[in-house]
């Protein structure tokens, strides 16, 4: 018998700094200190039942992020919380817990959106810039994958657009296995040629509701 | 200090940088500041179980707060330069020039640029003489220590033996008064196991240690580094000193006698450090851990108490006998990994030498057991340089290797076995039987290293060697003296950092350096006249060097010497450290 919890946590101030593989060896070693009744995998190199929903990008800070937990027995979710947060390190914060209904999908797998926020350091005319981009057709930018370049239309992917002052601004962007928009892209799209150094917070993830998403 | 973030987003790892982990002290207004430093980067550093030990250590007085600091990564050095930011702790992030003290830690000889260069970008002179007053007190210790000649202009005071013995570093603290530094070490500079080369007379200056392992200070908690270390997993120090008596290990000698831990001080401890720090490993830890006396029922207990709450544990497998064996199975990824033998030289005439006790038979022996136990892959460590070499002893590595391939086969292994072989070269170092001795020429190194490269003929044998021109520089200030340390300073200032990483050595500009110093490589690295004084014959580790003469003799005749469990040999240790009686078989 399994019991599959969802855990919101954020990650804030240098641990933003933390990779995601270190990341996961921390919350693993908050586990244990916490004496969460973790569950682990059988086999020849046993782990702990333990995903992240999606790797946060290097320096960026979140309020947002989930990871998916299956544990021995049952405890309730605020005892999940609670134990993780008497060991995270500093910047590691559990948010809240609950228990997966059955049959709910894995977060990486319900992962569809996600919203940043996004501060830059200098920006002048956020607002006709954004009006501008999502009033165009299509948005082309260059990615750089591993060996080439290619041109992608990164329009599909923007979904809401919302500025906040002259130079903070929040964005609902795809993210997931069916379509991904780093909000880096995204600012470097909307600087164009200008300086687009920034500093960026994951607000929240959703998957597919309906028509519409809801928060993971 | 705050850190700029975008210098934290254009370096490689950032994380080495941060600080904020798991068990990291937090302190306010205490008196004395101390920043302990590891000349390497952090991941290394962090790996190691000294500096884990002393930071809780000084930790405990209310009036010092023990920092950290690293070597950075030659990116940050670059943007630190660039930027005019100076080398800063990673608990509070303040620059290293506002502590009151700065400690090394030396492990190795080429990390010694390293050192120099995390003063420079502490904005410290790196002369000891030319600071004042407003500068921190540099200090050093750890192995290279016990020869502080090469680093002497550099530190201002060494700390010679273990820092959490009952005299050790408090002494020190307890004399510290800010504001005048000569005064200060004219205070310390009689106190056990102090070195102060600007007000050294003459006279010994003993090694302190502690005699009572279980009454030591012992760490309950480790800083768990927010990135993989190298060593990332909870550390127990079964014992410490090595009654073995190879002859090439300084690590042997210096830290004699050898002092175990009581099983139930252990237990404990690895009971506490798993709540603490939520590792999934234990590493029983000493420099030759299968010779602890209880270690059977030490693994086992360890074993039944983790097992449950899957931690597992890692054990050096330097002896192999069917119980270590049926430990083994039982540990994760064990036989994926491969036992591990270090025979340190090919023919049974060498290994008696340098008094390896470890005979063929029990190499075929543990290696036939281990087959049929289902392991297929077997690593094996040599040396190679060793006094009274032949080219003889050389191919009977290959001969050993294929011999260990032969037991597979004889013992109808179905899988593909694997041997491999790994050389690294001798380096005499201070304090041992081989202190005297000449080390191999660079070319003399090269020359052994294809022989045995020809010698090797199967496939199923994989043969790695290390670049022996580290380890002539490396024997080059192992043995070196006060002028070394001028080629230290220079090759620095010819831009050498990093030494211990083969991506970064460059022997030219070592060489370049000793030239321009005056010096030459191979006077530090040639025999010594056994008649003179060495540069470190004013450090005492306890062993007589009376004794030091005699094993050489013995090497010579191919004698071995049997270890301090069966038999004393009367080597000092004992009676140096008081009352006596620290040792097990006196
Ligand atoms: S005094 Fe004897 S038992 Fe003690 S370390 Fe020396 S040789 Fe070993």
């Amino acid at each position: 018998m399994a019991f599959k919890y969802r855990l919101k946590f954020a990650k804030l101030g240098l641990v933003k700094f933390v990779g995601h593989l270190d990341l996961l060896k921390a919350l693993e070693r908050a586990v244990m200190r916490g004496r969460v009744p973790v569950a682990f995998s059988h086999g020849f190199n046993r782990h702990q039942l333990i995903t992240i929903a999606q790797p946060l990008p290097l320096g960026m800070e979140s309020v947002g992020e989930y990871a998916d937990i299956e544990l021995a027995r049952q405890i309730t979710p605020e005892e999940l919380a609670e134990r993780l947060n008497a060991a995270m390190p500093s910047g590691l914060r559990a948010l809240a817990a609950r228990q997966l209904a059955p049959g709910e999908k894995n977060a990486a797998a319900a992962t569809a959106a996600a919203e940043y926020e996004i501060m830059f350091e200098d920006f002048s005319g956020l607002q006709e810039r954004v009006n501008e981009l999502l009033a165009a057709e299509q948005v082309i930018v260059q990615k750089k994958s591993k060996r080439q370049e290619r041109q992608a239309d990164i329009r599909p992917d923007i979904f809401k657009i919302e500025v906040l002052d002259a130079r903070r601004l929040r964005a609902l962007l795809a993210a997931g296995s069916s379509g991904n928009l780093s909000p880096r892209v995204l600012a470097e799209a909307l600087a164009r040629e200008n300086d687009w150094s920034a500093r960026y917070r994951r607000l929240e993830m959703f998957g597919k509701r309906g028509g519409g998403f809801e928060a993971l | 200090m705050e850190i700029p973030e975008k210098i934290l987003m254009s370096v490689e790892k950032p994380a080495r940088y941060i600080g904020g982990e798991v068990n990291a002290v937090e302190k306010r207004n205490a008196a004395i500041r101390f920043a302990f430093c590891f000349p390497d980067v952090y991941e290394v550093g962090m790996s190691h179980l000294g500096l884990q030990i002393l930071y809780y250590f000084i930790n405990q007085r209310a009036d010092t707060y023990c920092e950290r600091a690293f070597a950075p990564w030659r990116d940050m050095e670059g943007v630190m330069r660039r930027q005019g930011i100076p080398l800063f702790s990673l608990e509070t992030k303040e620059p290293l020039c506002n502590f009151d003290f700065i400690g090394f830690t030396l492990q190795y000889e080429l990390c010694y640029t390293n050192v120099l260069n995390m003063l420079d970008l502490s904005g410290i002179p790196i002369y000891s003489r030319a600071r004042t007053n407003r500068h921190p007190i540099i200090c050093a210790g750890g192995p290279c220590a016990y020869n502080p000649e090469p680093m002497a202009d550099f530190v201002d005071f060494f700390f010679i033996g273990e820092g959490e013995a009952e005299q050790g570093l408090d002494a020190v603290f307890d004399r510290y008064a800010k504001g005048n530094r000569r005064e200060f070490l004219e205070k310390i500079k009689d106190l056990p196991g102090i070195y102060v080369p600007s007000c050294h007379t003459g006279g010994t200056v003993k090694k302190v240690i502690v005699r009572d392992m279980d009454k030591a200070f012992t760490p309950d908690r480790q800083i768990v580094p927010v990135i993989e270390a190298v060593h990332d997993r909870a550390m127990l120090e079964v014992f410490r000193g090595c009654g073995r008596g190879c002859r090439f290990c300084q690590a042997g000698f210096v830290c004699r006698p050898a002092r175990e831990r009581s099983p139930d001080a252990l237990r404990n401890q690895a009971e506490t450090l798993i709540a603490r720090t939520g590792y999934e490993e234990i590493s029983l830890l000493s420099l030759s851990t299968g010779d602890y006396t209880g270690f059977q029922p030490l693994a086992q207990v360890l074993l039944d108490r983790f097992a449950g709450d899957n931690v597992n544990l890692s054990l050096p497998s330097t002896r192999v006998d069917a119980f270590t064996l049926r430990i083994m199975e039982k540990i994760q990824g064990a036989r994926k990994s491969g036992l591990t033998f270090a025979p340190e030289a090919g023919t049974q005439r060498l290994r008696d030498v340098i008094n390896k006790g470890i005979t063929e038979e029990e190499i075929l022996n543990g290696c036939g057991l281990a087959f049929e136990g289902g392991w297929s892959h077997v690593k094996l460590y040599f040396m190679i340089g060793l006094p009274t070499e032949t080219d003889e002893d050389i191919l009977g590595i290959a001969d050993l290797a294929e011999k260990i391939l032969g037991v597979y086969y004889k013992r109808g292994g179905k899988r593909q076995p694997n041997v491999s072989v790994s050389v690294s070269s001798f380096v005499p170092k201070p304090f041992t039987p081989f202190q005297w001795e000449a080390q191999n020429s660079c070319e003399e190194f090269s020359r052994k290293q294809q022989l045995l490269k020809r010698a090797i003929k199967n496939k199923r044998i994989k043969y790695t060697y290390h670049d022996s021109r580290m380890s002539v520089i490396e024997g080059a200030l192992a043995r070196g003296d006060r002028r070394a340390g001028q080629a230290v300073a220079r090759v620095w200032e010819l831009g050498a950092r990093f030494d211990s990483w083969s991506e970064f050595f460059s022997y030219e500009l070592w060489e370049r350096a000793f030239t321009e110093s005056g010096l030459a490589i191979e006077e530090y690295t040639g025999g010594r006249d056994i008649s003179r004084p060495l540069p470190w014959a004013f450090i005492s580790t306890g062993v007589s060097e009376e004794f030091l003469r005699s094993e050489r003799r013995l090497a010579y005749e191919g004698a071995v010497t049997r270890n301090c469990g069966e038999s004393c040999a009367g080597c000092g240790a004992d009676a140096a450290f008081d009352a006596g009686g620290i040792c097990r078989g006196v």
